[in-house]
C-alpha cells in the first residue's frame, strides 16, 4: 500500500521548528510551522462547536507533533469538560514514524495522546483496523492532516471509509435481501447467511423459493423430450425472477445477496442494478463442475467465490474484476456441541463412523472399502449393491440439518470426503472446503478429512482435525483414532475452538459487508444518511410549519421516523388529507414510481 | 373580464399515445395568445418519452418527476420534508390553471397542491385503497368509468382529454402551433412522379391483445408490394423486433425488396421526422399511429382485443378502422381470452389491403397502383361481400362538432347501440358543461345516414328512457336538498345500481351518477343525468317523427 518514501528535513523561517518532506511533499509549512498548526487547530474546534462535543478525536498524521500540540492547547484553554476528549494519532508506517522519533521531539506529546501505527501488515485485515482504532465506539471526530492526506492517500482513504462506516452506519438501517434457489445445498448455506445477516443485526428478508420445486419436478411429467423439459424449467426459471423482481418493486432493499442457483437473470441483475440496488452473489460450487458463473459474474456489483486461484483466473480472462473470496463456515448457534446426551438419539445417530451426504461416485468407490467398521452412511442418492448398501441408513433418506448435527455429535470418527465426478476415489487436487468440514468441527465430532489445499493455514492437521491421503491410510488413521479415544477428542476439542473462533457465518457476512460498504461507500453512505431521521430534529425542524409538526408529534414515542412509518400512519387513517399529508404520500408515491421506471 | 391564465401545467404521464392524443388540449390551452402575453404550458410527462420535447417549442416546457424534485437517488426523506413543503408551495403558485389527465395516485396528489383553478383526477382522501383517494368529477369521472364500461363509450380520447381539460371536444387542426420541426425537415417530403409511396406499416402495441399477427402483416405486406409503387417502412420498438423478423421471414425476397425495416432503430424524435413523411400508416392502436393522426396521415387501423376504436381510434377524418363484430370486442384489459383471439382470426389481410386501396385513392396517391385506376365502388363492394360472409366491420371516422366513427355501410342498429349512438352527444352536453348545444338536426342526419333504425327500437327506448327519468325525478325531489336520511340515499343508490344492471346501455350514466354524487354532491349529479336524459329523449322523439 505504501510506497515509502524519502524523508528530508526543512529548516523554516521559525528558528527551532522545523519541517520534513516525504517523498518530497513538505508535511508542515515551511514557513511558520507553528502557526499553520494554530489555524489547523481552530478549524478543528470549529467543527467541535458545529458537530457537538466527541468523545474521542484522532488525528490523521502525527507529523511532528505541531498540530496535535495546537490542539491539545486550544481544547485545553476551552471549557474544563474538552480538555478531557481523547486524542488519538495514526502514523501509517513504522518508517515515517522512525524518522520523526529520530529527528523531532515527540516524547512529551506522546504521554498526552495516544499514537497507532498502521503498518501494511495491520491493513490486510480490514476488520482489525476498526477494532484497533475503536472506531465503533462513540461519537469519534477524523481529522486529517492535509499533507499526510495526500502521502498517505490509499491509507487515509480506508480510515475515512471506516471512519464514517462506523458513524454513519447501523445494520438494523441496512434492508438486505437474500435470494434462496428451489433447493440444494447452497439454500441450506443461504438459511446460514440469513440468521448471520440477523445476528449482525441487520434488516434481512429471505426469498425462500423451495414451494417451486415441486412443479420443477413435475415439469418432466409432461413429456420425455429433454429438450422440451429444459425450455419449461428455463420458463419457470424465468417466472422466479420475475416474482423476485415484483417483490423487490414493492419493498426495495439496500443489497440483494443471490445464493447459488437462485434465479438471477440477467435481466433481473441488469434491473436490480439500474434501480441502484447493490447485487452480491455468493458462488458456493464448484467452479469446474457448474460453470454458469460465467453468465453470473459480470452481471453483480460483487460475487464471492469458495476457490480463488484458477477461478480467479478465469474470472480475470472474462473480465471480472469483483470477484473476492469468502469460504463457507459454520453457525455455532446451531452447530453446537450436545451437552445432554440423548440415549434414544446416540443409538440412532451414533456409530463408530459415519459419514453424512450424497451418495457421489468417488464416495461409493472409498466407502465399499470401509464396509468392516460400524459405519453408518446416511443421506440421499446411494444406489449400491450389497454389502454397501447394508450401510445406508433409513433408506437413504436426505437428512435434516437437525440431524446432521446429531450424527456429527455422537459419532466417534466423522469421515469427510469431498465429492468427485471424476476421480475413482480421492481427487488429490481438491482445493476449497466443503461446509462439513466446518460444521463437524463446531459440533464438537472429531473429522477425517481427505487431503484439500486450503486447510492450509486454515486448520492444522492432527490438531484440529486429521487429514487422510489415501484409503489405506484412512483405514489405518479410523483404527488408529478408534483405538486413542483421549487423543481423538483432544483433537475435536481444539478443532472446534478454532472453527468457532474463526470461522463462523457471522465472521464471513461481516468480511462480505466490509468489502461491499468500502466499496459502495459513497453510494450507501448517500442513501442511508436520509433515511431514518431522528424524530426530535425534525420536531425542531418543522417548528415553522404547524401542520408538518403536528403530524411529526404522532411519532414522538419513536426514537427515529422515515417517511414510510409516516405514509403508513396516513394509508390507515380516514377522512381529508391535510397538505402535508398529501405532500407525504405523494413524496412516497414519487419514489415507488421512479424505482419502478429505473427498474423497467 | 375572465382572467387572463398564462401559466398552465398539465399532467400527461402515460405513454406516448395518450400524450400525442393530448396534443389538441394542449395547443388550445397554451398556444394561443392573451392579453398578457403568450400562455405558457408546463407538462409532466413520463420520463421514457421525455425527448419529445425537442419537436415542440419553447413556450411548451417538458418535466418529469426526477427533474421536478431534481432527485439524484432515492432520497426522498422525513428530514426534507420541510424543504419541499416550501419547495411544492412556491412551485404550484405560479400556474393560474393545472390540469391532470391521468388516473394516477401521485399526479392526483401533485394536483393537489396547485392553489389556483385545478380539474381532472384530484387526491382527497386517506385511504388505502387508491380508488377512494381520487376524486373525479365531470369528464374525469366519464374516462374513469370508460374503463370498466368499453363498450358503451362512443367519445374519443382526444375528445375526452380536450373534455377534462377545456370543457369542450377537441380542436382538431391540420397543423399545431406548439409542434416546431426542424425547419429545413419541416414539410412533408413530396413525392416525385414515379416515386414509390411510403407505407409505414406500425404492428406494436402495449398489449398482446391489440397486436395483429406477424404472418397476416407478411400476407399484407405481399399484396402491397406486389401491387403497388411502394415502400414499405417497419417501424417498432426493439421489442417489436423478433415480430418484425418473423414478417420479414413470411416475405419472399423478390416480393419483400422494398421493406424497410427499422424496428428499435430509431429514437423518438426520429420517429416522429420519419412518421411525418410517411403517406400512408397501417397500424393497430400504437403511439405510432396516433403520432401519424397529429401529422395528419392517412391511416388504415386494425383494432381487436381490448383496443375499443370509439375510444382510441385514429381522429383524422375519413379514417378506416377495421375490427372484428365477435360478441366480446372490445373486451376489458385484464380479461382473459377464452376464444383464443378468434378477434384477430376475424381480419384478414385481403381486406386490410383493399381499405389501404381506398385510403391511398382518397389521398390522391392512386398513380401508385400498378392495375391501374382504382375504382372505389368496386372496392367498397368486394370488402362489403368480405364482411357479409365474415365476422368483420370497417367503421370511418367524421367529425360531428366532435369526433365520431360510423359504419362504412349503413347498418341495422339495436337498442343497445343506439342508446350508446344517441347518448354520446348528449354525453359532450353534459361534460362540456352545456357549452356545447346537442345539434339535434346534426345527430338526426348522421344518424339516419349510416344507420337504419327500426321504429319499435325507438319506440321501447324512449318508454324505458322515460321511466328511468323519472326514478332520478324523483330521486332529485327527495334528495336534492340534501335533508334526506342518509339510510334512505343508500337505498336509492342500490335502486340506481339495478337500473345499471336491468338497462346495460344506461350502466355508464349510472356508474357516472354515483361518482359524481360522492365527489360533487346532489346538485350537480341529479342535474348531470336528467340533463342527459332529456336530451336523450328529445332526440329519441325526433327520430320518431321523421
Amino acid at each position: 500500500m505504501n510506497n515509502l518514501k524519502n524523508f528530508e528535513i526543512v529548516q523554516t523561517k521559525k528558528n527551532g521548528f522545523p519541517s520534513f518532506k516525504i517523498n518530497g511533499i513538505t508535511v508542515h509549512s515551511v514557513y511558520d510551522p507553528v502557526s499553520e498548526a494554530r489555524k489547523w487547530a481552530a478549524q478543528v474546534m470549529d467543527r467541535i462547536s458545529a458537530e457537538g462535543r466527541p468523545d474521542k478525536i484522532i488525528i490523521f498524521g502525527l507529523g511532528a507533533g505541531y498540530h496535535a500540540e495546537a490542539l491539545i492547547e486550544s481544547l485545553r484553554g476551552s471549557e474544563d469538560r474538552m480538555s478531557k476528549i481523547n486524542i488519538e494519532a495514526i502514523e501509517p508506517s513504522e518508517e515515517s514514524l522512525n524518522f520523526i522519533k529520530n529527528n523531532f521531539n515527540v516524547v512529551k506529546l506522546l504521554e498526552d495522546i495516544k499514537l497507532t501505527v498502521l503498518d501494511s501488515d495491520a491493513l490486510a485485515e480490514i476488520s482489525e483496523i476498526s477494532a484497533k482504532l475503536e472506531l465503533d465506539k462513540g461519537n469519534i471526530l477524523l481529522c486529517g492532516l492535509p499533507s499526510y492526506e495526500k502521502i498517505f492517500s490509499d491509507v487515509y482513504g480506508l480510515i475515512y471509509k471506516l471512519h464514517g462506516i462506523n458513524q454513519f452506519f447501523t445494520p438494523s438501517s441496512f434492508r438486505i435481501l437474500v435470494v434462496q434457489p428451489m433447493y440444494g445445498g447452497s439454500s441450506t448455506i443461504g438459511n446460514y447467511a440469513y440468521s448471520a445477516f440477523l445476528n449482525l443485526g441487520y434488516d434481512v428478508k429471505i426469498l425462500d423459493f423451495s414451494k417451486f420445486y415441486d412443479a420443477y419436478k413435475y415439469l418432466g411429467e409432461f413429456t420425455p423430450n429433454e429438450d422440451h423439459v429444459n425450455t419449461l424449467k428455463q420458463s419457470l426459471f424465468n417466472l422466479m425472477s420475475e416474482a423476485l423482481l415484483s417483490f423487490v418493486f414493492n419493498d426495495p432493499p439496500d443489497l440483494v445477496v443471490f445464493m447459488a442457483q437462485s434465479p438471477a437473470s440477467e435481466r433481473t441483475l441488469l434491473k436490480l442494478r439500474s434501480m441502484g440496488i447493490k447485487t452480491a452473489y455468493w458462488f458456493v460450487e464448484d467452479f469446474r463442475t457448474l460453470t454458469y458463473w460465467n453468465t453470473i459474474a459480470g452481471n453483480v456489483d460483487y460475487f464471492f467465490t469458495i476457490q480463488k486461484d484458477d477461478f480467479f483466473e478465469e474470472l480475470k480472462n472474462i473480465g471480472a474484476n469483483n470477484y473476492h473470496y469468502l469460504p463457507l463456515a459454520c453457525l455455532p448457534g446451531f452447530h453446537k456441541k450436545i451437552t445432554e446426551i440423548n440415549g434414544e438419539d446416540k443409538i440412532r445417530y451414533g456409530s463408530d463412523v459415519s459419514f453424512a451426504g450424497a451418495g457421489y461416485y468417488n464416495r461409493k468407490n472409498v466407502f465399499a472399502q470401509l464396509i468392516d467398521f460400524n459405519f453408518k452412511i446416511w443421506g440421499n442418492d446411494w444406489y449400491v449393491g450389497l454389502p454397501l448398501s447394508l450401510l445406508i441408513q433409513e433408506g437413504g433418506k436426505r437428512f435434516t440439518e437437525e440431524e446432521a448435527v446429531k450424527i456429527y455429535n455422537y459419532s466417534k470418527i466423522n469421515i469427510n470426503l469431498h465429492s468427485s465426478m471424476w476421480h475413482w476415489d480421492i481427487n488429490p487436487n481438491g482445493d476449497f472446503l466443503n461446509p462439513r468440514v466446518y460444521e463437524i468441527l463446531a459440533c464438537g465430532g472429531f473429522q477425517l478429512v481427505d487431503r484439500r489445499k486450503y486447510l492450509e493455514g486454515v486448520f492444522e492437521d492432527g490438531k484440529d482435525l486429521v487429514v487422510f491421503e489415501t484409503v489405506d491410510d484412512l483405514r489405518k488413521k479410523i483404527k488408529y483414532y478408534l483405538e486413542n479415544e483421549e487423543e481423538r477428542q483432544a483433537i475435536a476439542s481444539h478443532g472446534r475452538k478454532t472453527a468457532v473462533m474463526n470461522h463462523t457465518y457471522e465472521s464471513r457476512i461481516r468480511g462480505m459487508m466490509n468489502i461491499i460498504l468500502l466499496d459502495s461507500y459513497g453510494h450507501i453512505k448517500s442513501k442511508l444518511e436520509t433515511r431514518k431521521e431522528n424524530t426530535a430534529g425534525l420536531l425542531k425542524a418543522t417548528e415553522g410549519n404547524k401542520e408538518l409538526h403536528d403530524l411529526i408529534m404522532q411519532f414522538s414515542d419513536k426514537k427515529s421516523l422515515s417517511i414510510k412509518d409516516m405514509v403508513e400512519r396516513i394509508k390507515s387513517g380516514k377522512g381529508r388529507l391535510s397538505k402535508s399529508e398529501a405532500m407525504i404520500l405523494m413524496l412516497w408515491a414519487i419514489k415507488l414510481k421512479l424505482v419502478k421506471l429505473e427498474g423497467l | 373580464m375572465e382572467t387572463d391564465r398564462n401559466n398552465v401545467f398539465i399532467f400527461q404521464t402515460r405513454r406516448i399515445g395518450d400524450f400525442f392524443q393530448s396534443i389538441p388540449l394542449i395547443e388550445s390551452v397554451a398556444a394561443t395568445k392573451t392579453n398578457a402575453g403568450i400562455k405558457h404550458a408546463d407538462i409532466l410527462i413520463d420520463e421514457s418519452i421525455y425527448n419529445v420535447k425537442d419537436v415542440f417549442n419553447l413556450g411548451i416546457n417538458f418535466i418529469t418527476y426526477k427533474s421536478l424534485l431534481n432527485y439524484p437517488d432515492i432520497s426522498i426523506s422525513a428530514g426534507r420534508l420541510n424543504e419541499l413543503n416550501l419547495f411544492l408551495s412556491d412551485f404550484t403558485s405560479k400556474y393560474d390553471l393545472a390540469i391532470n389527465l391521468n388516473y394516477d395516485f401521485t399526479n392526483s396528489l401533485f394536483l393537489s397542491f396547485f392553489q389556483n383553478q385545478k380539474k381532472g383526477f384530484i387526491a382527497f382522501n386517506k385511504s388505502s385503497k387508491t380508488a377512494e383517494s381520487i376524486s373525479k368529477t365531470g369528464a374525469a369521472n366519464y374516462l374513469f368509468n370508460i374503463v370498466k364500461n368499453r363498450s358503451l363509450n362512443r367519445i374519443n380520447i382526444v375528445d375526452i382529454y380536450s373534455l377534462i381539460g377545456g370543457e369542450k371536444p377537441a380542436e382538431i387542426k391540420a397543423s399545431y402551433n406548439i409542434i416546431n420541426l426542424k425547419k429545413q425537415l419541416k414539410n412533408k417530403k413530396r413525392l416525385i412522379d414515379g416515386e414509390p409511396i411510403r407505407i409505414c406499416i406500425s404492428m406494436g402495441a402495449t398489449h398482446p391483445k391489440r397486436i395483429w399477427q406477424p404472418e397476416n402483416y407478411a400476407k399484407l405486406i405481399k399484396l402491397l408490394s406486389k401491387n403497388l409503387n411502394c415502400e414499405i417502412i417497419l417501424v417498432g420498438t426493439a421489442e417489436e423486433k423478433p415480430a418484425a423478423e418473423e414478417i420479414k421471414k413470411n416475405i419472399p425476397l423478390d416480393a419483400g425488396a422494398g421493406i424497410t425495416d427499422l424496428t428499435g432503430k430509431t429514437s423518438l424524435q426520429e420517429l416522429i421526422y420519419l412518421i411525418k413523411d410517411f403517406d400512408i400508416i397501417v397500424a393497430s392502436d400504437t403511439g405510432t399511429l396516433h403520432i401519424a393522426q397529429i401529422f395528419n396521415v392517412p391511416s388504415v387501423s386494425i383494432f381487436t382485443g381490448n383496443a375499443n376504436f370509439y375510444e382510441t381510434g385514429p381522429h383524422i377524418e375519413n379514417s378506416y378502422i377495421i375490427y372484428s363484430k365477435i360478441e366480446c370486442y372490445p373486451c376489458l384489459q385484464n380479461e382473459t381470452c377464452r376464444l383464443n383471439f378468434a378477434c384477430k382470426n376475424d381480419i384478414n389481410p385481403e381486406d386490410v389491403f383493399n381499405l389501404t386501396l381506398m385510403q391511398i385513392a382518397r389521398s390522391k396517391l392512386g398513380s401508385a397502383y400498378k392495375g391501374g385506376r382504382i375504382d372505389l365502388s368496386e372496392i367498397r363492394n368486394i370488402i362489403d361481400a368480405n364482411a357479409k360472409k365474415g365476422n368483420f366491420s370497417v367503421a370511418v371516422c367524421k367529425h360531428v362538432d366532435s369526433i365520431h366513427f360510423y359504419p362504412m355501410r349503413k347498418q341495422k342498429i339495436n337498442k343497445t347501440e343506439l342508446a350508446s349512438e344517441v347518448l354520446k352527444f348528449c354525453w359532450i352536453n353534459v361534460l362540456s358543461n352545456g357549452s356545447v348545444k346537442t345539434d339535434k338536426n346534426k345527430v338526426l342526419r348522421y344518424t339516419d345516414k349510416y344507420y337504419k333504425i327500426d321504429e319499435n327500437t325507438v319506440n321501447s327506448l324512449i318508454r324505458e328512457v322515460s321511466f328511468i327519468k323519472t326514478v332520478f325525478e324523483n330521486g332529485l325531489r327527495s334528495f336534492g336538498c340534501g335533508c334526506a336520511d342518509v339510510s334512505y340515499l343508500e337505498k336509492f343508490k342500490e335502486a340506481v345500481k339495478s337500473l345499471g344492471l336491468n338497462y346495460n346501455y344506461l350502466k355508464l350514466a349510472c356508474d357516472y351518477f354515483m361518482d359524481e354524487l360522492k365527489s360533487s354532491g346532489a346538485p350537480k349529479s341529479f342535474g348531470d343525468i336528467l340533463l342527459l336524459l332529456d336530451n336523450a329523449l328529445s332526440i329519441l322523439n325526433s327520430f320518431n317523427s321523421i
